[in-house]
């Protein structure tokens, strides 16, 4: 069973394109323990990283539950001002990191 | 009647592994090499010269006691020998040719104060002109190269339009590639004041230091038959290599009075190395179908990506041509490509950089690594799912910047012409590679902004991708650079050899730097402005 907040993060999160989408959802549906690490592997990164918590680094942005849109706008401007993160080499925006980071500790 | 039309045809080619002892020949016009830049040449000057004389070393076929005259002596561990690289026969490397296509940038010819010894003593402007025409050789038409106008015709996306990071550009291909004598050398076979030596390799030149003319070019055979050739014009389309061979050869002869006052000749030597250092993450390939090629007509147009040339200058970095390859889970995966270098590293005795990441990255994919041995030890696959589609390798082109002790020098072997071999000193800098993975970010940021997909750059892979899977383009350029003057180049803006009147060169040796594209397109575009300036001139009214 996945709990309300974990319900809440995955749709948030799932609202994101491609790469982030394929991810959570191999968590949600298949909670396969590759794609799990891979989830990990962006947490791992953020906190090797970056000072805020996942979820501060959202609160400040105002990014809320089920602002799909706002995700998204938040996501292109860190990749237009460069406030990305790098997880394994893949180039994500602090947001859609933050979300996903935000996920693998509600998930673990 | 057959029979006369095929002793014409042999008339006006002349296979000099036949000739006498001592031949000599005056012309108005003498061309040595019969590649790309010689064949444009000949057509472009055919009906402004009462006689041309083309020299070709190789023949019409693949011959390889020609091709072993390219042998070098040594060449840094990464650069393929030119035995292998280059063809030595009439159409020359285009023999072997993808037929890529596309024009140099504004950008591309100007000073740009973060490269040390960019800048050409020529505009994009001087040269636009000659790109319609020059695509008619390259056999892909004069329809350019506007992504706006393709992305209409061919009803595809172009993914990064209204972008001020990003563009799209585009490669256009013959298809098939055109084979330049197979193409375009009827009017050498045809033509009654041309005439061409096949089989014959240059080795001398006689330079009158007073007057600067070059007045005479001695060729032998492989059995040491001569023939000797006097002109009032000559012009050396060698390759970029064997330019600046013979040039050296012949500036030990004449105390370096032939554009190497400067000591350029063979050095500022570019390639155009093509990294896989990243790759781009995507749901599926129809979306990129802009990308992935399509054929129209006899050519198939592509697009790739490049940098704003804006965002070039105000980053201080080199462009790049980043293409797609649609790539499968066996493809991108991590696990084998860290196998490798663990691999590599254990048998050396080594441990390599980023230990950690690349003992989790095998761990990780453990099944792509069982599915790589599968394959490799019993030509057999064992995970279906490793064929699926998982993103796009980028293998880029990148703009390597000139650098004087890049080079090409003059062995101490010779070869059965008694020409010195060369050696070939060539590196990567660290420099380059620097702008290389700034470029990557760039692009990395602004395809993430778009909501295109997700760029991965392959950093813990360095070791490799600048090591053993650095691939080459075999462009070779810049060995006798064109510059203002002969203190930092070999040719002057018209492709004469500095400190003469009379000795031009042509191809890409003369490139002063080497963009991020292919350079056949820009070769022939320059070939035929220097064709249109020999005859403005020296041509007959």
């Amino acid at each position: 069973m996945i709990d309300l907040k974990k319900r809440q993060l995955i749709k948030m999160a799932a609202a994101l394109p491609l790469f982030n989408a394929a991810l959570v959802s191999r968590a949600h549906t298949e909670k396969s323990d590759f794609s799990v690490s891979e989830i990990n592997k962006v947490l791992d990164a953020w906190l090797k990283t970056m000072s805020l918590t996942p979820q501060d680094y959202l609160a400040n942005r105002s990014v809320l539950p089920g602002s799909a849109d706002k995700i998204r706008e938040m996501s292109v401007e860190d990749f237009r001002s460069g406030k990305t993160l790098h997880v394994n080499g893949v180039v994500l925006s602090c947001t859609e990191a933050a979300l996903i980071a935000e996920l693998a500790s509600a998930l673990s | 009647m057959i029979l006369l039309l095929l002793i014409w045809v042999v008339f006006m080619i002349i296979d000099g592994l036949k000739i006498g002892e001592e031949v000599k020949t005056e012309c108005e016009l003498c061309i040595v090499g019969g590649g790309v830049a010689g064949i444009v040449l000949a057509n472009e000057l055919s009906s402004a010269f009462s006689s041309i004389v083309v020299i070709e070393s190789g023949s019409q076929d693949y011959n390889a006691q020609a091709q072993e005259l390219y042998e070098a002596e040594s060449q840094h561990e990464q650069i393929p020998n030119p035995l292998y690289s280059r063809l030595r026969m009439l159409g020359g490397s285009s023999n072997h040719w993808e037929n890529n296509t596309s024009p140099f940038s504004p950008l591309d010819f100007e000073k740009r104060d973060w490269i040390k010894n960019s800048g050409w003593p020529l505009g994009f402007e001087e040269l636009s002109d000659y790109y319609k025409k020059a695509g008619w050789y390259c056999g892909v038409g004069d329809d350019g190269y506007d992504q706006n106008y393709w992305s209409k015709k061919l009803e595809k996306n172009d993914l990064a339009a209204g972008s001020q990071v990003l563009k799209t550009q585009i490669s256009k291909y013959a298809v098939p590639p055109v084979r330049f004598f197979q193409q375009h050398g009827d009017v050498l076979i045809n033509s009654n004041n041309i005439t061409v030596y096949t089989g014959l390799n240059l080795v001398d030149i006689i330079y009158n230091k007073n007057n600067k003319d070059v007045e005479l070019a001695k060729a032998i055979n492989t059995g040491g038959n001569e023939l000797s050739v006097s002109a009032k014009i000559f012009i050396f389309c060698l390759g970029g290599i064997e330019n600046a061979r013979m040039m050296l050869v012949f500036n030990d002869k004449y105390d370096n009075q032939l554009g190497n006052q400067g000591d350029s000749v063979g050095r500022y030597f570019m390639e155009h190395p093509t990294p896989r250092a990243a790759q781009l993450l995507a749901d599926s390939p129809e979306r990129y179908s802009f990308y992935l090629g399509e054929e129209t007509g006899d050519k198939l147009v592509a697009g790739y990506f490049s940098l704003e040339e804006s965002v070039v200058r105000s980053e201080q970095t080199t462009n790049l041509r980043m293409p797609l390859h649609p790539s499968t889970e066996y493809m991108l995966s991590d696990g084998i490509s860290s196998y490798h270098i663990l691999s590599d590293a254990i048998a050396k005795g080594d441990v390599p950089e980023n230990f950690g990441q690349h003992l989790l990255n095998l761990t990780a994919d453990i099944d792509l690594v069982a599915e790589a041995v599968s394959r490799k030890k019993f030509q057999k696959s064992l995970f279906d799912y490793s064929k699926n589609f998982a993103g796009f390798q980028m293998p880029m082109m990148m703009e390597q910047t000139p650098h004087r002790d890049n080079r090409i020098r003059l062995g101490s072997k010779k070869d059965k012409m008694g020409i010195s071999k060369l050696k070939i000193d060539w590196e990567l800098k660290e420099s380059d590679k620097a702008m290389v993975w700034k470029t990557l970010e760039l692009a990395a940021n602004e395809i993430g902004a778009l909501d295109i997909g997700r760029m991965r750059l392959l950093y813990e892979r360095a070791s490799r991708i600048w090591g053993d899977q650095l691939g080459f383009s075999q462009h070779h350029m810049g060995t006798t650079r064109m510059a203002e003057n002969p203190d930092n180049g070999v040719v002057d803006k018209y492709h004469r050899v500095f400190g003469t009147n009379n000795l031009f060169m042509g191809g890409s040796s003369v490139f002063s730097t080497g963009g991020h594209v292919a350079p056949t397109l820009t070769i022939v575009a320059m070939t035929i402005r220097l064709a249109d300036y020999i005859k403005r001139e020296y041509a007959h009214d």
